[in-house]
């Protein structure tokens, strides 16, 4: 009997799975037991044509194909060159012993080429936690399999390759250093693509600066403004002003985007951040995830990027009620017969809707159809848990308007805001350390409900002009207890943004206009009534 | 159509006691028609011009058909007549908490017996005291678009304040936008109000009025020629439109677009000899094409709240005391913000010309994206300034 390590996915998670075969007299052909799917089954047409075409047909005996554990179910093409190692091996065409301590994964063609496979980055992380002496992996796949620290990895190009790296430890090193020589080679090509840039966006400085606020701050943004305004055009710009990729988060976003079968494997890691817009018809489980097996939705693509939602009150109550979870923990939970599964999914919230259903709710010069219902229903769309947790709304103006502002100088491009946000972030965690060490701060966290109102300024630190700016908001109803701590902590990262450790009622007042404006019309405050 | 005069001839004679029994002919005779007429014999009430209740109510098919020349009506009208009962029908209002206010009212004498087809009574949520000061005092009808621009609802609102200080009634639909804008200005102002319903005065329509219609309906007056528990139709509302403008000795029109239901009540109005006062709009806005219509075609034009008052006054020639004196001014800024404060001052002066956006205060006013987002988010906490489209601001009325 031979042995070889392959890795199924669960999720973003791979688990080991032993490919046992098994080669004894009787009726010529090879039988998979262990829970196979559709995609693993077929691997056995891949590897008999592929072990033929590299000059190694198999025995005319019965082969036994055997998965463990039995009970995990495995899918996907990555089985073809464990299942054609193991067989090989039982077969005699290489010594079991050289088995010992091997993985390996990747897809044969029939003439033994590899191609690379789904989620490569979390089968490299399984097996450098599982001990693995040597993966073996399609060459296109070696940048991002490298990508993992502690695993000794070598790239083939095909059957023969992978045979020979067992057979002859002398060619086992030669296509070991032909890999770090291409790895080598790639970084050198591999140049930085950031997408598109704020600066390409004349005017609209205030929608600028939100999407800057937005990015210091993490905060969820929502843009309303007539069609055509420029919404989508800013916030895909957007992931431009966040900070860059660290390791670890470039780590998650490959992981996530290599088992949605989106990321090229010959790039990596990821190294900008993603950027999602669903359409509006999307059903739940496209958003959120769900499939079988259960593939990464929408928000986990987004993970670590912007999740933007267009005409955001089209979407159906179903997918934005799901999105909830992952704005409250970061990560979604797909539940179903066969058990639960955690996905990542922390992103940034960016929508847009129009001022109406129509759109044209007191434009200069078009008129507007919709009756007050209707308006009422498009704006309760943003009610409830999900509306609650968008911290920051602004106005897009239409174009009409805009295209007359005065415009003067430059403005900034996205690197530069980039650069704001990082330091202010960076502030931010500095602050936060300080404000650690002090002994009250065993009380935060927890929903907003518990926050009271002294403690939670004093956390903030709030100047005695911006507090009695802050009450004065309460007291006019201006805003309510949620919009009171919204406010405030979208001050609070104003006054990071400037560096500054207390808050002043500059930064309050900025916070205000940034705030919801409210139902039915925007003046309601001026007349003194909410609706 | 037929004017002031129309209450020339008068067949029989006006009873003013208002502590009518109950169980008087008149009484149950008026609620009899009022009832047959919300069930769709509308007609019947123009033999009201000519005859008492008591007649209509227990006239033969032969005379009917004599008065009324031979309407189709008239077998429909029998019919739904001898299916009805006052007497439980009577005994229905006292229910439901309404108060009938009977043909021959005090009410009727000048303000409803012109129209063409009077209310048989009146269905009134009320205290008495208010009710017989809404009969007594100045009234005014202030109207206007349901769907209204942020310069149509606080223009409204400052309409129905000033009524209010000085004393006059302010007469309304209860509708969404310009109607209630008036009623809760005039409330706040300390002033009484009075809401014409197009359902039963028992019915809270619109919905999010509830709190407005309790308001209204413990301190002012309700009322409708609908009985109790009829549910809002279309139909029902250009009835109410004229009931409104009978009730009131002036219309005051903010924001309509052609064809609204405020232009009707401001006709039924011109047609009852009434003045109607307009409020300008600009003229690209959709909700200003009918009033300024009604201006065009010779309407008086409102210049700001104080001086319509003062015509409504002079036109009317009614007589009032103020109740109330004006309510203080709440702004009062204090000092020490000098940044925020002067950013302020500019973007108020850059939004004299007209509403900008937030990128455009910044250029005229020479300041900042930020400094202009901050500016106007103090002046809109503190009222002096709206949204008025997305991403634009405007100065507030006052």
């Amino acid at each position: 009997m031979a042995a070889v390590r392959a890795y199924a996915l669960i999720g973003t998670e791979a688990v080991a799975v032993q490919v046992e075969a098994h080669v004894r007299p009787g009726l010529p052909g090879v039988s998979m037991v262990g829970l196979p799917g559709v995609a693993v089954r077929e691997a056995r047409e891949r590897v008999r044509s592929g072990a033929a075409s590299t000059g190694m047909p198999l025995p005319t005996q019965r082969i036994t194909v055997n998965l463990s554990p039995a009970d995990v179910r495995k899918e996907g093409p990555g089985f073809d060159l464990p299942v054609a190692l193991a067989v090989l091996a039982a077969s005699g065409y290489v010594s079991t012993g050289a088995l010992q301590g091997v993985g390996a994964m990747g897809e044969l063609a029939l003439d033994g080429l590899l191609r690379p496979i789904r989620g490569m980055l979390s089968v490299a992380e399984a097996a450098r936690d599982d001990g693995i002496i040597l993966l073996i992996v399609p060459l296109v796949g070696l940048a991002e399999v490298c990508a993992v620290d502690g695993v000794r990895a070598v790239g083939v190009r095909d059957l023969r390759e992978a045979v020979m790296v067992l057979r002859d430890a002398g060619k086992r090193e030669r296509l070991l250093e032909r890999g770090r020589r291409w790895l080598r080679t790639r970084k050198i090509e591999a140049f930085v693509d950031r997408g598109p840039d704020l600066a390409d966006i004349a005017g609209q400085r205030h929608a600028k600066r939100a999407l800057e606020v937005a990015a210091a701050g993490g905060h969820h943004l929502m843009m309303v403004g007539p069609p055509g305004a420029g919404k989508t055009m800013l916030a895909r710009r957007l992931p431009s002003v966040l900070p860059l990729l660290d390791a670890t988060e470039a780590l998650e976003v490959t992981r996530v985007w290599s088992v949605a079968g989106l990321h090229r494997p010959e790039d990596g890691l990821a190294t900008r951040r993603p950027f999602r817009a669903p359409h509006h018809s999307a059903s739940r489980s496209a958003v959120i995830g769900g499939g079988s097996p259960p593939r990464p939705g929408e928000a986990s693509l987004a993970h670590r990027g912007v999740l933007f939602l267009d005409e955001f009150p089209e979407f159906s109550r179903d997918v934005i009620e799901s999105l909830r979870q992952p704005l409250e923990e970061g990560l979604v939970v797909i539940s179903r017969k066969g058990g639960s599964l955690t996905l990542p999914a922390a992103f940034t919230l960016v929508g847009a809707m129009n001022p109406c259903p129509c759109g044209n709710l007191m434009h200069p010069e078009r008129a507007c159809r919709c009756t007050a219902d209707m308006l009422d229903r498009y704006r309760g769309r943003l009610s409830g848990a999900v509306g609650d947790r968008i911290d920051l709304f602004i106005d897009v103006p239409p174009l009409e308007l805009s295209a007359f502002d005065p415009v003067d100088g430059r403005d900034d491009d996205s690197a530069v805001v980039r650069a704001r946000v990082e330091s202010a972030r960076s502030f931010r965690l500095e602050r936060e350390s300080l404000l650690s060490a002090l002994p009250c701060s065993s009380e935060e966290g927890g929903g907003t409900g518990r926050s009271h109102p002294e403690r939670l300024e004093s956390r903030m630190g709030v100047s005695d002009g911006a507090r009695s700016l802050l009450r004065e908001a309460l007291s006019r109803h201006v805003v309510g207890g949620r919009g009171y701590v919204r406010a405030l902590t979208v001050a609070r990262t104003l006054a990071d943004l400037d560096a500054m450790s207390a808050i002043s009622p500059d930064h309050v007042a900025e916070a205000l206009s940034l705030r919801d404006p409210g139902c039915e019309c925007r003046s309601l405050v001026a007349a003194g009534l909410r609706c | 159509m037929s004017g002031l005069n129309a209450r020339g001839d008068r067949p029989h004679e006006v009873r003013r006691d208002r502590e009518r029994p109950a169980s008087s002919p008149t009484y149950e005779a008026a609620l009899g028609l009022a009832i047959v007429a919300a069930e769709g014999t509308r007609g019947v009430l123009s033999l009201l011009r000519r005859h008492s209740p008591e007649d209509v109510w227990r006239a033969g098919r032969r005379d009917l058909l004599e008065w009324t020349e031979g309407r189709s009506w008239v077998d429909r009208f029998l019919d739904l007549r001898s299916r009805t009962s006052p007497r439980e029908a009577a005994s229905a209002v006292a229910a439901s908490g309404l108060v009938f206010v009977p043909w021959g009212h005090v009410a009727y004498e000048a303000d409803l017996r012109a129209l063409d087809l009077p209310p048989a009574g009146l269905f009134v949520k009320a205290s008495p005291e208010a009710f017989e000061q809404f009969v007594a005092g100045a009234r005014v009808a202030v109207v206007g678009t349901r769907k209204a621009s942020p310069y149509g609802l606080s223009v409204g609102r400052a309409i129905g304040k000033a009524f209010a200080q000085r004393g006059v009634w302010v007469v309304s639909g209860l509708a969404l936008g310009i109607d209630g804008r008036a009623h809760s200005g005039c409330i706040e102002a300390g002033g009484r109000s009075a809401a014409v319903l197009g359902c039963g005065a028992d019915v809270v329509y619109p919905r999010r009025h509830r709190e407005l219609y309790d308001r209204i309906g413990s301190e002012g007056v309700i009322l409708s020629e609908l009985p109790p528990g009829v549910r809002p139709a279309p139909w029902f509302f250009p009835e109410r439109n004229r009931l409104l403008a009978a009730l009131s000795h002036a219309v005051v029109v903010v924001e309509a677009p052609q064809r609204s239901g405020a232009l009707i009540t401001a006709h039924r109005a011109l047609d009852l000899g009434r003045e109607v006062f307009v409020v300008p709009g600009r003229i690209s806005e959709r909700v200003s094409e009918g009033t300024n219509r009604l201006l065009y075609d010779g309407a008086t034009m409102c210049l700001d709240p104080v001086s319509l008052v003062e015509d409504f006054l002079r036109f009317t020639r009614k007589e009032t005391s103020p109740f109330l004196s004006g309510v203080s001014d709440p702004v009062s800024a204090d000092s020490g913000e000098n940044g925020l404060e002067q950013a302020g001052r500019l973007a108020v002066m850059a939004l004299s010309a007209g509403p900008r956006s937030v990128d455009a205060v910044a250029g005229v006013a020479g300041i900042t994206s930020r400094e202009a987002s901050a500016a106007l988010g103090l002046l809109e906490l503190r009222g002096q300034v709206v949204r008025v489209a997305p991403g634009t601001y405007g100065l507030s009325g006052r």
